[in-house]
């Protein structure tokens, strides 16, 4: 926890020290063609922030306010309007897969739904040391090159994330929601990653299990020192699991700052109606 | 492994067909080919179970042997439209750019032509019809069929998360188009081959019918039809029997067909 105390509110860390992301004026339109003229949709506007090593950055906002996309675009699977994405120092706009091989090889992502995110005809095992695989990763010398070393490493984030060995050799489908989120989990963690991004990663679980999930994500955030991106629309779980927080609505950035700050002086309306934690009926908005 | 009674009864009638088609290596009562002017037009009796016809040649014997090369077609025919539409579908899919355009236009016009016009033209092209070209032209008849359902099977797994994971550690296309999509396209694929299966046997009945496929020394059961409808106010048994069996192969197809969709269904499987 040494490096966690480098927040939001460091504008101005010591020059050694590169952030893991600067984001600056980033934007992302898209097209919807429908009948007449077509009109674009603002996902994200002019969103610019940094990620520090160690950070645990928790980004909030109701759904359709552009967390998805933004992470999309921070981990290169969507391409950005405008705008500058640097990883370490280094802008991934527009790079190919070869030059992504630095942000490829350290950084992760969780999905929202284990259904989806697990192949359902590929056994666990092969799922989990999919990244440890793929050429790119290989040659970086991060992942470990041998068959054994392979097998190890797996069962190595299989019991981090409570999984047994003999669960390798079953398929998807005979796991539950929890677990499969899991072995979600265990993979992203295998090619040992630095940045790991969590998107909902606890949303579409039972309350029941979702705690449990959590404590392991932020377990294994504190034991192996990694920054997270966590992305929630559930402020409760943002605050158990983060440092610091950014709050999103219709694509822009509202508000940010320290956990602590945010949540106990919201200085938008925005965010004091997301902490206000029993829904309610509004007759109108602002 | 779920149970289906379209699977049951498709299989068997499918596996029937390939039976018949086994035994006619082996053993068939009298020769195919065996003109005997003595005993014409007979009835269905012993030793001729299903009767004979014009020429006195035995229905039964020519039945079995007209399996084997209803059989040949359809799996030759299937197997071109798979092995071109499959990959081509896929990209269609999962690529960017014009490539998927150019390929479903180019498939739409296929589409366009039926498959005895485009078996005609191979026929005139090669100077006379043959099965091979039978075969080929059934076959690229089918690759529309296999290209729209595998990119339109394609669509939907490329949305899928997993793909996105693969994408994050730098997965390279063709491990995720071989590894991830196809095995997830495979179900559908399967219950396409089978359709086609049945529409190729039925294409190439026509065909035989029409002179345009196997020479008149092959038996195929849409020639015996072609020869039988001369006799059919007067021995309907002629036309009976091979229309019987392009009926019952076809049916049997398409149930194999709806059975697999049942059973192999992803959304089905995921309750269990």
């Amino acid at each position: 926890m040494v490096d966690t105390a480098r927040t939001l509110e460091s504008s101005e860390p010591q020059a050694t020290v590169l952030p893991e992301y600067r984001v600056r004026d980033l934007t992302r339109l898209f097209r919807q063609s429908g009948t007449g003229a077509s009109k674009t949709l603002l996902a994200v506007d002019s969103v610019s922030f940094e990620v520090w090593p160690g950070q645990r950055l928790g980004i909030v906002g109701e759904s359709g306010s552009g967390k998805s996309t933004l992470i999309r675009m921070l981990s290169a699977l969507q391409l950005p309007s405008s705008g500058v994405i640097e990883f370490r120092g280094k802008s991934i706009v527009g790079l190919d897969e070869e030059g992504l091989s630095e942000l490829r090889s350290s950084v992760q992502l969780v999905f929202q739904d284990p259904r989806s995110s697990l192949n359902p005809r590929w056994r666990v095992g092969r799922i989990i040391t999919e990244p440890l695989r793929a050429p790119l990763l290989r040659r970086t010398q991060r992942v470990p090159l041998s068959a054994e070393g392979r097998q190890a490493r797996m069962y190595e984030v299989m019991e981090k994330m409570g999984l047994e060995p003999e669960m390798a050799k079953r398929y998807p489908h005979e796991f539950s929601g929890g677990q499969r989120q899991r072995i979600a989990i265990a993979r992203a963690l295998a090619p040992k990653p630095s940045v790991l991004i969590a998107d909902e990663a606890v949303s579409a679980l039972d309350v029941s299990v979702r705690a449990h999930v959590l404590n392991l994500i932020t377990d294994r955030v504190r034991d192996d020192g990694l920054t997270l991106l966590f992305v929630s629309h559930d402020l409760s779980v943002v605050r158990h699991v983060c440092d610091s927080v950014l709050v999103m609505k219709s694509g822009r950035v509202v508000e940010a700052g320290p956990i602590a700050q945010v949540y106990t002086d919201p200085q938008q309306r925005y965010t004091q109606e997301l902490l206000s934690a029993v829904p309610r009926i509004r007759t109108q908005f602002d | 492994m779920k149970r289906s009674l379209s699977l049951t009864i498709g299989a068997s009638l499918v596996g029937l067909v390939a039976v018949l088609a086994l035994v006619s290596f082996f053993w068939m009562p009298f020769d195919p080919n065996h003109v005997d002017p003595a005993s014409r037009l007979l009835p269905p009796s012993w030793p001729h179970i299903m009767g004979t016809d014009h020429l006195g040649l035995d229905i039964f014997s020519r039945i079995l042997a007209g399996a084997r090369i209803c059989l040949l077609v359809g799996v030759i025919a299937v197997g071109i439209g798979a092995l071109v539409g499959v990959p081509l579908g896929l990209i269609a899919g999962f690529a960017k750019g014009w490539f998927p355009k150019f390929v479903l236009r180019t498939a739409d016009i296929i589409y366009a032509f039926p498959a005895l016009l485009l078996a005609i033209l191979l026929a005139a092209a090669n100077g006379h019809g043959s099965v091979v070209t039978a075969m080929v032209a059934i076959g690229i008849s089918s690759v529309p069929a296999f290209i729209r359902v595998a990119r339109a099977a394609t669509l939907q797994v490329v949305n899928q998360d997993f793909i996105l994971a693969a994408r994050t550690s730098a997965t390279p296309k063709y491990t995720i188009a071989l590894q991830h999509i196809l095995p997830n396209i495979a179900p559908v694929v399967l219950v396409q081959s089978s359709v086609s299966f049945g529409l190729a046997i039925l294409a190439e009945a026509a065909l035989s019918y029409l002179g345009l496929s196997a020479p008149p020394t092959t038996v195929t059961w849409g020639r015996m039809l072609f020869d039988a409808q001369s006799y059919l106010f007067s021995d309907a048994n002629l036309a009976l029997w091979p229309g019987l069996f392009i009926a019952l192969t076809v049916l049997g197809c398409n149930l194999l067909g709806d059975g697999l969709r049942e059973v192999l269904d992803p959304r089905l499987q995921e309750v269990r």
